[in-house]
This record gives structure tokens, C-alpha cells and sequence, in this order.
């Protein structure tokens, strides 16, 4: 437990608090924007792995019609549909916890900006006594920055916003990036998990902002922004201006039996069927391999309607 | 339906348990930046005065440590206190401050026999530095930027001073009827004590939590940018300045024309009151946030560590350390060769200055 603190504190906290206090003091003393470009500056240190939990959600979305149609085939029979689908993953180049790689490595991030701001901003004795033993002793113009002002705006950032505006922000801002993120399934079950995500999500959020401090609020505000910014230019607006669901296969056994998935940059709602006999040289033609692939998004060849 | 129930119920739980898990566990032992107080000791007639975490004032014997009275009796809406309780010159009343974070600060003025109380004031603004009296005034820094002065015996106020930033120090006031404080948004303030008028500023580049300390035409005082400041006390005009190794919390101390001044990096120095040079300096296990306190020819630092550690004031040399257990940040009391203290989770100790023993002990009634 102790090692687990020092790796705590030594791996995150100092650096981020001290980070956060450099930036304070590069940006005209001002937290709030030593706070957006901490939160630009981590999306961006983080965009591979945004890049490769989106593309991995597209390619989980991509197969869900075989997953479907795997589930219909076998009934009730849930080893048989487990063994199938694993293999489709599998034959797929998809990996089911792909998209989980970077909101694991995300989570740290916020829970430790969330202590960073509780240290940076002391609020009484105690947490002003705290604050000396997590600068670094050795940089000396970040002690010169002590007791940082916690104005922002309307927002007095170690506080939570008395108003609504910040807690709609976030609400409003996640909702869209969960609605940009949301393939639209033909599972039935997918679609009320789906609608659940998107509105659960958010409205948890908000509660969220009303309890914690205004700064932290700020980068979720922030990290949500620039989240719709890559989505955007990854897969355009997605399902916020309306996509359709992805076609169940006709049959199972066409789909079992073309587990062949091809790269492509468009949705699986949107790719062209493909002639098998066509030579598949092309970068995103290959087929794809389950090392290799890069993350690129996989969708499923399916028989078109 | 019940089926769609059922999934919303298990992610709206899963997601709150993992965020609450989440913030929980990596906040392991952050309990200690929630607002405590650790009121000092204050000693008078064999008695022993603090505070309570809870905010109630608690008096012991000084020679066993039994509870003699608490005050109030009922707990209730009571907040913790961060300074010495304050007695007056003719030791019949007693003054201490509370901290609450929602409800401000409030002033108690008590009766130091009975413990009824004379009078009570809330002010905007957060207690933390213990109340002076000066030139039959009360004097009260407050977390709302004011100085407040008032009268001691029926709580009228006099004047009002607004300063730049949260006052968490002390005021300390001269033979010309100044008062001195600092704030934490790194001003230092010269007051004119019969009208609370602005003297003069001074600008430093720290904020300002320990009380100042003024002896003939100086007045001194550490910064949380490592820096102790001397200044005349009639311009305001810097004689000297010295940088350490960390903040200044504490307040300086002054023993035969020497400053002793303990910094947040456990380093002890004692320097040249003129010049500011040191004659010699010592380390210690800990941070140092309880003022020292200077006995005949020692000189007692407690840590945030725990560790009690007596130096020699003319050599620095250390001569017992006594392990307190907790950390120890309010201000220290001696009565002879016994040294009093208090640990921030409340227990009570008396030491033997002369052996480093331990007299006796006692938990805190909170």
C-alpha cells in the first residue's frame, strides 16, 4: 500500500500538481487556462490511444451483425454462441476490450487531476501545509506562485459552479461525443445499452460537476471538446446528424462463413460490398491479420441487400 | 421493462461505484487536508487552555493533565479551533477563534473562572491566527481579508481593516502602536493601531502565515517562497532579506539578539538580527510549522514528523529528541523545565526539558 502511494504521489501527483503550477504561472497567473492547456496537452499525448479505442469501437460495431446473426443461429446454446463469437473476434482482427486500453490509462489522468486541484488549491491549514510536501523543492519560482488564484471567469475553480452553466457544459458536451461515438446496432438489446450510454453518461456527469471542484468540471468541459474534434476527423459526425444501423446478414451461415474483414475508413453501413476475386493489394483492401493491423477499423464483408 | 430497469439500475451503480471507488481509494489519507485545527497551548496558574478539533475549549492541570472544564458542553455546531486561546493581561477573560469553511469564523469571550460566556462575534471570515490585545483593543485577523479591533469586554468594533488577501497569521503589535500582519496573498501591512489607518504596504514574493515578529525598529518575518524579510517599522523599507530552503510557516523566534527561524525543510538557523548571517544552522526530522519556543539556553522545535528535537541556541548542537508520535503543529508552552505540546491528533504531552522524559501524557477529549 505504500509503494502504492509513492508511485501515487512520485508518478502523478507532484507532477501534475507542479506541472499545473508552471502552467499557472506561464498563462498570466491564470488557472483556468493553465488547466485547458494541461487538458490540451494530455489529449494530445493521448491521441494514439484515442485512435485506437475509436477505431476499435468502429470495428466491434462493424461485426455486431455476424455477432447477431452468431446469436440467432445458435439460440440458447450461450457456449456454443461464446465460442463463436470469440472466434469471429478473433478471425476478425477485433478485440473485444480494445476500447477499454485507453480509458484505463485516462482514468489515473482525472482522478489525479482531481487530487492535483484538491493540492493545488488549498482551501484551509491543512491543505496548505499538504501543498508544501508535493512541490518540488528544487524548482523555486513554483513556490512563488503560492496561494494560486482560483478565479476563472464566473467560476472560482476549487469550488463547484453555483450555477448551472458549467454542469449543462459538460452534460452537453458528453452527451455529443457519446452520440458521435454510438454505433447504431441492429441488436436490439445493443440499442437500449446504447441509449442507456448516451444518456446516463452525461446526466451523471452533471451530477457530477455539482459536487466536485469547478476545475476539474473545466477539463472534463475541455477534454470533451477536443474528444468531438478527433471524432470528427476520424468518422465525421457519426451518428449525431442520424446513421443507420448496420444490415443483419440474410443468413447466418453467410456470415460465419466470411469472417474475412476488410480496413475501411467508412462505417460498415457504408462500405461496399466487395468481389472476393478482386486482388486486395491495396493498403486498406488487405485482409486483416490480427498482428498488424494497427487499429485500423475493420469491417465485415456482408451481402448486401 | 423490469429488464430495461434492471440495466439502467446496474450502470448507474457500477458507474458510481467505480467513480467514487476510484476517487476514494486514490485519496487514501487525504483526511488530513480536511479542516482539523490544531490549536496551541496556552498556560496560566497551573492550568493548561486549548482547543478542540470539535471547537470546544478544554482546560487541564498542568501537572497531571486532569480534566479540570470544558466549555461548551453541548458539541453541536461547533467548529475547530487553529490558535492558543488568548488570556487577558489581568487573566479573567479568556478570547479564542473557531474556522468553518460555510459559516465564518466566530470570537468567544469567555469568563476564565466560570467559562460563561461575556460575548460571541461571527465575523465573514475563517479564524485561523490567535487574537492579540494591544492598547485596550482585541485584534482579530480573519480569512475574510479584514483586521478587525474591537473592544475586549463587550465585543464593539473600533475599525475595520481591508486588506489584499486571507489574514492566517497573528497580528503582532509595537511600542508605537502599530500593528503588523501579513497576508497570504503576499502583502505585509503596517496599521495604525488607534484607527486602523494603512501605515505603509510592503510587497514580498510569498504569501505570509507566520505571525511577525518586531523588536525595537524591525520587524521580521518568513514567506511560503523561502524568504525571511526584515523591515523598519516606521518606512517599511527592507534591511535585509535572507532565502532558505523552504517556506517560513512558522513564526520567528528571538532570544538574545538572535532570530531563530525554522523552515518547512526541517532547517533550523539562527541569524544575525543585523545582518540577517547565520551563526549557525541545524536540521531536524520534519517540517517546522509549531513555533518554537526559546527556553534558557535551549531552544525546543517540534516537527510535522513528530519528533521533538532540543538544540543548544548558542551551538546548534542537539541535545535530546523525544519521538511525540504525531505531528505537532500548534505552538508549544513551558512552565519552568516543562515543555507542553500537542499533537495534531490531539494528545496532550508534557516533557522533562532537562532529560528528553516524558512526565505524562494524555488523549485530548474530542
Amino acid at each position: 500500500m505504500e509503494i502504492f502511494g509513492i508511485i501515487w504521489n512520485e508518478g502523478l501527483i507532484r507532477p501534475m500538481t507542479n506541472g499545473l503550477i508552471i502552467l499557472y504561472l506561464s498563462l498570466f497567473n491564470n488557472f483556468g487556462l493553465a488547466i485547458i492547456t494541461f487538458t490540451v496537452i494530455i489529449r494530445i499525448l493521448t491521441i494514439p490511444l484515442t485512435l485506437k479505442q475509436l477505431r476499435s469501437s468502429k470495428a466491434m460495431a462493424a461485426v455486431q451483425p455476424k455477432v447477431l446473426a452468431l446469436q440467432k443461429k445458435h439460440g440458447n446454446d450461450r457456449q456454443k454462441i461464446s465460442q463463436e463469437t470469440f472466434k469471429l473476434y478473433r478471425e476478425s482482427g477485433v478485440n473485444p476490450l480494445g476500447c477499454l486500453g485507453p480509458m484505463v490509462v485516462q482514468m489515473p489522468i482525472w482522478i489525479g487531476l482531481y487530487w492535483s486541484l484538491i493540492r493545488a488549491l488549498p482551501s484551509n491549514p491543512e491543505s496548505l501545509a499538504g501543498l508544501a510536501e508535493v512541490l518540488y523543492s528544487n524548482i523555486n519560482f513554483v513556490h512563488s506562485a503560492i496561494p494560486i488564484q482560483s478565479g476563472f471567469l464566473w467560476l472560482d475553480l476549487a469550488k463547484p459552479d453555483s450555477t448551472p452553466i458549467l454542469p449543462l457544459c459538460v452534460g452537453i458536451s458528453m452527451w455529443i461525443q457519446q452520440k458521435m461515438m454510438t454505433y447504431p446496432s441492429s441488436d436490439p438489446k445493443q440499442r437500449q445499452t446504447n441509449q442507456i450510454m448516451l444518456w446516463m453518461m452525461p446526466v451523471m456527469f452533471v451530477f457530477f460537476t455539482f459536487q466536485f471542484p469547478s476545475g476539474l468540471a473545466l477539463y472534463w468541459v475541455v477534454t470533451n471538446i477536443i474528444g468531438i474534434v478527433i471524432q470528427y476527423f476520424v468518422t465525421g459526425w457519426g451518428n449525431l446528424l442520424g446513421r443507420n444501423a448496420p444490415n443483419t446478414p440474410e443468413t447466418p451461415e453467410n456470415d460465419t462463413s466470411s469472417t474475412q474483414v476488410t480496413n475501411s475508413k467508412e462505417t460498415s453501413s457504408e462500405t461496399e460490398p466487395e468481389d472476393e476475386s478482386k486482388p486486395r493489394n491495396r493498403r486498406n483492401d488487405r485482409p486483416v491479420r490480427r498482428r498488424g493491423n494497427r487499429g485500423r477499423p475493420n469491417t465485415t464483408r456482408r451481402k448486401q441487400k | 421493462m423490469i429488464q430495461f430497469l434492471k440495466r439502467i439500475i446496474k450502470y448507474i451503480t457500477s458507474t458510481t461505484v467505480l467513480v467514487v471507488l476510484a476517487l476514494l481509494l486514490t485519496g487514501c489519507g487525504t483526511n488530513r487536508f480536511e479542516p482539523h485545527g490544531w490549536s496551541g497551548i496556552t498556560l496560566d496558574n497551573n492550568k493548561i487552555f486549548i482547543g478542540s478539533g470539535d471547537g470546544q475549549l478544554i482546560i487541564l492541570g498542568a501537572e497531571g493533565g486532569n480534566l479540570i472544564q470544558t466549555h461548551p458542553q453541548n458539541k453541536e455546531n461547533l467548529h475547530p479551533i487553529y490558535s492558543a486561546p488568548l488570556l487577558s493581561n489581568n487573566g479573567k477573560t479568556i478570547f479564542y477563534g473557531t474556522y468553518s469553511k460555510n459559516d465564518g469564523g466566530t470570537i468567544y469571550s469567555l469568563q476564565s473562572g466560570t467559562l460563561s460566556p461575556n460575548w460571541t462575534k461571527t465575523f465573514p471570515g475563517s479564524i485561523v491566527g490567535q487574537p492579540v490585545l494591544g492598547n485596550n483593543l482585541l485584534i482579530v485577523s480573519s480569512s475574510d481579508g479584514k483586521l478587525y479591533a474591537m473592544e475586549p469586554e463587550t465585543g464593539t468594533p473600533k475599525w475595520v481593516f481591508q486588506s489584499d488577501g486571507k489574514l492566517w497569521s497573528s497580528a503582532a503589535l509595537s511600542e508605537e502602536n502599530s500593528v503588523f500582519i501579513g497576508s497570504l496573498n503576499k502583502k505585509f501591512y503596517a496599521i495604525n493601531l488607534e484607527n486602523g489607518a494603512k501605515l505603509w504596504e510592503f510587497e514580498t514574493d510569498g504569501a505570509i502565515v507566520g505571525t511577525p515578529l518586531v523588536n525595537d525598529s524591525t520587524v521580521y518575518f518568513g514567506t511560503l517562497n523561502k524568504t525571511i524579510h526584515a523591515l523598519d517599522t516606521k518606512t517599511g523599507s527592507e534591511k535585509w532579506s535572507r532565502i532558505g530552503d523552504h517556506w517560513y510557516w512558522a513564526p520567528l523566534s528571538l532570544d538574545n539578539n538572535v532570530l531563530y527561524a525554522g523552515s518547512m525543510g526541517g532547517t533550523v538557523s539562527a541569524l544575525n538580527l543585523n545582518t540577517g548571517l547565520p551563526l549557525w544552522e541545524a536540521n531536524v526530522n520534519g517540517a517546522i510549522l509549531a513555533p518554537m519556543l526559546t527556553l534558557e539556553s535551549l531552544i525546543v522545535i517540534a516537527t510535522d514528523e513528530g519528533q521533538v528535537t532540543v538544540l543548544r541556541k548558542d551551538s546548534g548542537l542537539q541535545t535530546w529528541d523525544f519521538p511525540a508520535g504525531d505531528s505537532i503543529r500548534a505552538k508549544m508552552a513551558n512552565q519552568g523545565s516543562r515543555i507542553y505540546l500537542i499533537t495534531t491528533e490531539g494528545e496532550i504531552k508534557s516533557l522533562d526539558a532537562e532529560r528528553g522524559t516524558s512526565l505524562w501524557s494524555r488523549q485530548r477529549e474530542d
